[in-house]
């Protein structure tokens, strides 16, 4: 039984109460006109003969009489509660202890010398709003349940993997690409492993010089790992990122960039390698790529592949091996899972992925 | 005109609190809790009680003041000053009438002060926190039961109207909330 139920049931009790002083009260107000009447009382007797008394005598008659009667209500409550073990805070369990108060059983007295009006009101409201309270939990576990379902039905959801068109869903980075991507590029930030991605996008939004003028690189990276190994989608699938300087084969035009936060070249401060949460997401991701461009294995480069010459990212520290080894191991699974292959199949047709 | 101040004195004490705490509450949390109810009956429950204890006395007053001339004292030093005052500005008034309103007036206004008391005391000997049940911040206890107690001394129709105008607030804020998205 919960709180409200409970309130009712005592609520009900009252009023059982609340009736019977009720029946009394009227007994009792009839019982002084007798009363009054046997004993010859000016003012009874004139009621009967049906003479009026002046203004103040009424007023005061009527006064002493509401008076007498709500005294006896109060006092006959009071009792009835006493001899009845009623003890409204008691029931209500807002007092501990299961002795009945003195001013516990006085209260419910004048409680229920009110009549039964007022007890059926709160009773009235309570179910009012235990009903509205239920009709609430309704919507809320239906809001829910909807919300969940929404959650199950969002492409993805089953690799773990969600994208809308990065941070830009609006403008397509540096242009768009003439046709899908042939090669994936792995870099590292450069930074600390604690950056968050909003460091890593200041980063890249900083502006740069060469003989051409100031350049920004933002939006660069098409996704960016953090060290929790959590996925930041940046630039548009379906655009061109500046993440790569041009090789022979390769350019921003026909790649993918995924970064991972750190620095994994080895430095005089220690040799940092990726978290095994950023390993484990990184490959998800390839092997999410890998499906939906049909990219090969060997493909997925390093970017001091792109070019030789002076660039180190992502690193001598970083596991390349590793995580594309890993990629095809979720790429083979994957194949192997039905629903799988249809989140993944919903998940083609999303906006913002294909030229 | 006194008792119309005396209910404006009333219903402004029980809505400004409401209106200030309603600004508090976070727009996408819960009004309808099984707590925010619990609360809102045992104020309602409470006023009404009170109410009948403060009926009852002032009935009892009235009756006192008739046969005993209670608190005479008091009502003659207010009728003094009124006197005067209406005699300053050469208003005429029926000293019978003027007696009896100052009377009637000046026990339903020391009735709602004892109500305020007592609620206030109530309030405190049962924990009862209507800034709790709002989930309001700051939720300073002190305030909390204060609040409660004059909301219980102010009677059923000022409960009700805070909690409809914390409400109505709440609502406001959600859908400015979900506008501004």
């Amino acid at each position: 039984m919960n709180d409200i139920d409970l309130y009712i049931s005592v609520l009900l009790k009252f009023l059982t109460a609340s009736l019977l002083l009720e029946r009394i009260i009227e007994f009792f107000d009839k019982a002084l006109t007798l009363i009054g009447l046997s004993i010859g009382k000016r003012s009874q007797l004139m009621k009967l003969a049906d003479i009026p008394l002046d203004d103040k005598e009424q007023r005061l008659h009527t006064l002493k009489k509401v008076l007498i009667v709500q005294t006896a209500g109060i006092i006959i409550g009071t009792l009835i509660c006493y001899f009845s073990g009623l003890g409204l805070l008691k029931e209500l369990k807002l007092i501990n202890g299961t002795a009945t108060n003195w001013w516990d059983v006085l209260l419910s007295g004048i409680f229920i010398s009110g009549g039964s009006e007022p007890i059926h009101q709160l009773i009235n409201f309570l179910k009012g709003h235990k009903e509205q309270l239920k009709l609430e939990t309704e919507k809320k576990a239906q809001q829910l349940k909807q919300r969940n379902n929404l959650q199950i039905a969002r492409p993805g959801s089953k690799i773990g993997i969600t994208y809308d068109g990065g941070l830009y869903s609006k403008q397509p980075g540096h242009g768009l690409r003439k046709s899908n991507p042939k090669y994936i590029v792995i870099h590292h930030s450069g930074t600390s492993t604690k950056a968050t991605f909003e460091e890593v996008v200041n980063k890249e939004k900083q502006e740069r010089k060469n003989s051409r003028g100031t350049y920004r690189l933002d939006p660069s990276f098409h996704a960016v790992i953090t060290y929790d190994g959590a996925i930041h989608n940046y630039c548009r699938w379906d655009s061109i990122g500046w993440h790569v300087a041009k090789g022979p084969r390769v350019s921003n035009a026909n790649s993918l960039g995924l970064c991972f936060v750190g620095n994994f070249h080895n430095r005089a401060t220690g040799k940092k390698k990726p978290s095994e949460e950023q390993i484990e997401a990184g490959a998800k991701l390839l092997a999410l790529w890998r499906i939906l461009y049909d990219i090969e294995e060997k493909n997925v480069l390093r970017h001091s592949d792109v070019r030789r010459g002076r660039i180190v990212c992502p690193g001598e520290n970083f596991p390349m091996e590793r995580l594309v080894a890993k990629s095809t191991q979720w790429i083979k699974t994957w194949r192997q899972d039905e629903e799988i292959l249809k989140d993944i199949e919903r998940f083609k047709k999303l906006r913002y992925i294909y030229v | 005109m006194f008792k119309i101040f005396s209910k404006t004195i009333i219903v402004c004490l029980s809505l400004l609190p409401s209106l200030a705490m309603a600004q508090t509450i976070k727009a996408d949390s819960d009004f309808y809790t099984i707590d925010l109810i619990k609360v809102y009956f045992l104020l309602l429950l409470f006023a009404t009680i009170l109410n009948r204890i403060l009926e009852y006395l002032k009935l009892l007053l009235a009756y006192l003041n008739q046969k005993k001339h209670f608190l005479r004292k008091l009502f003659k030093s207010l009728f003094n000053a009124i006197v005067t005052k209406l005699n300053r500005l050469g208003i005429d008034f029926d000293e019978q009438k003027l007696y009896e309103n100052i009377q009637r007036y000046t026990i339903s206004l020391l009735m709602q002060f004892l109500g305020f008391i007592l609620g206030v005391l109530l309030a405190f000997a049962l924990q009862l926190n209507v800034l709790q049940a709002f989930q309001v911040l700051p939720n300073n206890p002190t305030i909390g039961l204060l609040l409660s107690g004059l909301l219980i001394g102010a009677g059923v129709e000022p409960v009700h109207s805070f909690f409809r105008i914390a409400q109505e607030k709440r609502k406001l804020k959600k859908l400015f909330t979900e506008l501004q998205k």
